[in-house]
């Protein structure tokens, strides 16, 4: 006899769950949703009940946690889950976490936990191993099971970012560890409490695994109190409704968000494929500090191809992406689910019945061994996000073409790539240890859509409530002032409708003894987003640093300070600002810093959407208006012939002389094209004759390697002998 | 169910909608005839005949010519075979120096051509620009979306491709059989 529903096995359940989908192909085998058709509003006022429960958990422990991941910036996710760890109804926030949950009450099931360690009513789990759901240490789950009476009906839990996991160089995101063991504190799928409160071994033992550990503690405390009042929300439900609605009811809502998904699919999208490829570089060649490990530069590919199929249902295939290799950008299947996730819940299923129906309808092939699918037992996954991000707003770039397809244009949307992350760590300005990641790129920019511009920091694919945090909570969390916040002009994908600009913080190191700063300089090297319909992708990620400075000096004369990077960089060029070292980085860093250096840290600009040259020339002077974009790159990306008319302090436009302009930009663009073949029988005599950098040999040689399918179509496509290699 | 008339499609597809409108249409239920206004609206827009059978660009269509389905630019450029990628068909300009990087990013950027390309496709009919993205020298030209023609307008819309001789249905891709009759010419 198990604990489960209906005294069956844990085990015995999720089997049934998985044997009904397979041989009915509807969740549960539910071929009627009987308790909806009967009485649809009460269907409906049960549905709203659970959801008010996990958007309620979410909204009200915000205020039980310490920490600026989970209060300025919203770094949480709450959700309900079947006995069989299916999905019933999530909040807003992380939503990447709300299937990586899923996965972890899956694995504790399959890995017998209801014999070993055994799960009782009041009993706590808590994790954040990839191989057991998690992504990486920073994300935290923590599982409660909900019993009713003596059966357990169901899990409620949440997920938050810690910001100090206890890792090799501080924060949350281990930048330099080539393997596991330099991630900080792994909670490697365990019972952590039992009657609703943590064992005392559990917060002993983050207490000496953080350098933040009170952010930490609140945060489990946040955690699980939201998981126990969703759990005992769904007992009040139980107490109204009866139980057998209940589960009947949870699993109904499940097969309907199942039905809805194809729906929209049929409704609003286009069947057929769509293909591109992910591309990332991180020159780690040469770098201090560097673990002899990561001895190369890493080259990887993600290649995309999602079928949009006649039934509805959606394939993504991975096929011919690189191998996993020592350095933190491997994901796991419950990464790339969890990636998945997020995007299905922005693109397609993100209203209605939002749950693990709309799951059912997307199977993904992850080659095993790449990385995205990495099988080495100590792999690093510290900055998976690198990959997944940046990978699934590919494919959400992908799919906007379905959208536009069928004339739904208010809904195409560029989603946009993570950016580079920022870890700080020594000694604070109250002399006390610190280390954290500072999560401004919690709110950087969207691409480009089709009936507007992107949005201007107020975006993560990770967490649609994105939020940047305010300066003066993070110059209280670390030694450090904010000279300045501002967007930095041209930085977007230019388009029609062009991407969110770019923005950038100047800091001033304030008040410590010894810090040091860690940049993953990840899209050091070029932007993984494309444009869509003729915009541009957005820039390169870049940094400046600027060490041993005169700033004291400055200050003391009441000199003007420098707020902006190009205010740096001209102050160094006219010697005002000096600086013993002063560096822009194009790819990533540690850096011991001290009081009166200056960090400069910028996040980059979305794709854009369709030709510059279409954009209306009044938007174009909107963004010279507002510092976006400058006299130069208006005429020369748009055709905007413009003046500043000092009169009525302005920027203006000739009409007549924009679109002689215009015309002769593509007359320009004609005349310095080849055609399409001819560049294609050239570059193919390059590749026979392996003329191509070293780097990229290596990382095509491996994943033609890694994948023969890839290789055979790489072949394909550049017409190569069978046995060609690199 | 919402429903938008004619002009409404009409001011969408030329950006003339207000915000409070476009809101209404993200957040509604949508419209079920949409698709229909849609082509009505873009074949009143392009200077030739052709019927569109699918918008796959803000420039490009897949319109029905003689009986076969082909890819038409808005200028009135053809591409040909729908099956067949067009970007292929393109001119093509490909930065792969920091000057050409410098051009059209901030002067801070660092990319690295070396290591990646920009590549732009330019329409030779108009010059308009089509497609730009970045990739690693070598990298293949993907076929971005090839859409199931047969199964969209028989299964979904119900009814035939308008015109067209061939209604199979599932994902075609010809290119490779383009890109092969390229290489033995050249050979030759």
């Amino acid at each position: 006899m198990g604990i489960g529903y209906g005294k069956k096995t844990l085990m015995e359940l999720l089997e049934e769950d998985e044997r009904l989908f397979r041989e009915t192909k509807h969740y549960y085998g539910i071929k009627e949703l009987k308790n909806k058709e009967e009485d649809p509003l009460k269907y409906e006022r049960f549905h709203s009940r659970l959801l008010t429960s996990v958007i309620g958990a979410r909204e009200s422990v915000k205020f039980v946690a310490a920490s600026p991941a989970v209060r300025e910036y919203g770094e949480l996710v709450f959700g309900l889950y079947t006995p069989e760890g299916d999905t019933v109804a999530l909040s807003t926030g992380i939503l990447v976490h709300v299937h990586t949950m899923s996965a972890f009450a899956k694995w504790m099931i399959r890995n017998n936990y209801e014999e070993e360690p055994g799960i009782r009513n009041g009993d706590v789990f808590a994790n954040n191993e990839t191989w057991a759901g998690g992504v990486h240490t920073a994300d935290v789950q923590t599982l409660i099971p909900i019993f009713y009476r003596d059966e357990l009906i169901g899990w409620a839990g949440g997920v938050t970012h810690e910001l100090e996991v206890g890792a090799h160089e501080h924060g949350s995101m281990s930048i330099f560890s080539p393997e596991r063991f330099g991630e900080g504190y792994h909670i490697s799928a365990e019972k952590v409490g039992e009657n609703d409160e943590y064992y005392n071994y559990y917060l002993n033992k983050i207490r000496v695994s953080s350098r933040m550990p009170n952010w930490w503690i609140m945060d489990e405390k946040a955690r699980l109190a939201g998981s126990i009042m969703i759990r005992n929300e769904v007992l009040r439900v139980i107490e109204e409704f009866g139980i057998d609605y209940y589960m009947r009811t949870i699993r109904e809502i499940i097969e309907d968000g199942r039905r809805e998904f194809l729906i929209k699919i049929k409704e609003r999208f286009v069947p057929g494929r769509f293909k591109a490829s992910g591309f990332q570089c991180q020159p780690w060649k040469g770098l201090p500090h560097l673990h002899p490990l990561i001895r190369e530069d890493m080259v990887n590919q993600v290649p995309v191809e999602v079928n949009v199929n006649a039934d509805g249902t959606i394939h993504i295939d991975f096929e011919g992406s690189s191998p996993w290799g020592y350095h933190p950008y491997n994901c796991t299947p419950s990464a790339m689910d969890g990636g998945l996730w997020v995007t299905i819940t922005q693109i397609f299923a993100y209203d209605g019945k939002v749950n693990d129906g709309a799951y059912l309808c997307v199977t993904q092939h992850l080659p095993k061994g790449s990385i995205v699918n990495a099988d080495y037992k100590y792999v690093a996954t510290s900055i998976a996000w690198a990959t997944l991000i940046p990978t699934y707003a590919l494919i959400g770039s992908l799919l906007a073409q379905g959208y536009f397809a069928r004339g739904f244009l208010e809904e195409v949307f560029i989603p946009s790539a993570a950016n580079s992350l920022y870890n700080g760590g020594g000694i604070n300005q109250f002399g006390e240890t610190v280390g954290l990641s500072v999560f401004e790129m919690a709110a950087c920019q969207s691409g480009g859509r089709a009936v507007m511009d992107g949005i201007d920091c107020g975006y993560t694919l990770w967490n649609p409530e994105s939020d940047q945090g305010n300066a003066e909570l993070w110059e209280l969390l670390a030694p450090i002032v904010y000279l300045g916040r501002r967007f930095i002009p041209n930085s977007m994908g230019h388009g029609m409708y062009r991407g969110g600009t770019g923005w950038a913080s100047l800091w001033m190191i304030w008040n410590t003894s010894r810090f040091n700063i860690a940049c993953s300089g990840q899209i050091s090297k070029q932007p993984w987003v494309p444009g869509l319909f003729g915009g541009y992708p957005g820039p390169a990620w870049h940094g400046i640093t600027a060490i041993d400075t005169n700033m004291a000096e400055l200050i003391q004369k009441g000199e003007t300070l420098p707020h902006t990077f190009n205010d740096v960089l001209e102050m160094v060029k006219s010697n005002k600002l000096q600086a013993k070292k002063f560096d822009i980085h194009n790819r990533p860093y540690w850096e011991d810093v001290k009081t009166y250096d200056l960090v400069g840290i910028f996040y980059t600009g979305g794709a854009g959407y369709g030709d510059p040259i279409e954009r209306d020339p009044e938007l174009v002077l909107k963004d010279l208006e507002e510092g976006k974009l400058t006299a130069d790159f208006a005429e020369k990306m748009y055709g905007v012939k413009c003046s500043f008319d000092e009169k009525s302090r302005k920027w203006v436009y000739d009409v007549e002389a924009t679109k002689k302009r215009r015309e002769e930009i593509r007359k320009e663009r004609l005349a310095k094209a080849v055609p399409a073949k001819d560049w294609y029988l050239s570059e193919r005599e390059k590749i026979l004759r392996k003329e191509l950098p070293d780097d990229i040999k290596r990382g095509l040689r491996e994943c033609m390697t890694i994948s023969p399918k890839w290789a055979k179509e790489y072949r394909e496509f550049w017409q190569l002998p069978e046995e060609f290699t690199f | 169910m919402s429903e938008y008339s004619l002009e409404v499609i009409r001011d969408l597809v030329n950006r003339k909608l207000p915000w409070y409108i476009l809101k209404e249409m993200m957040s509604a239920p949508k419209d079920k005839d949409r698709f229909d206004k849609y082509i009505k609206v873009l074949q009143e827009k392009v200077p030739w005949k052709e019927r569109i059978l699918l918008p796959i660009h803000e420039h490009l269509y897949i319109v029905e010519k003689n009986g076969e389905a082909i890819v038409k630019a808005k200028c009135g450029y053809e591409f040909g075979d729908y099956r067949e990628n067009w970007l292929l068909k393109t001119l093509i300009y490909v930065r792969d120096t920091p000057e050409k990087f410098r051009e059209v990013y901030p002067i801070l950027a660092t990319h690295e051509p070396k290591l990646q390309e920009l590549r732009e496709h330019i329409c030779p009919g108009c010059g308009a620009m089509l497609y730009v993205y970045g990739i690693n020298p070598g990298g293949m030209v993907n076929f971005l979306f090839l859409p199931d023609l047969g199964s969209f307008y028989n299964d979904w819309l119900g009814k035939p491709i308008p015109g067209v001789k061939d209604q199979s249905k599932g994902v075609q891709d010809k290119t490779i059989e383009m890109i092969k009759k390229w290489v033995e010419k050249e050979k030759k």
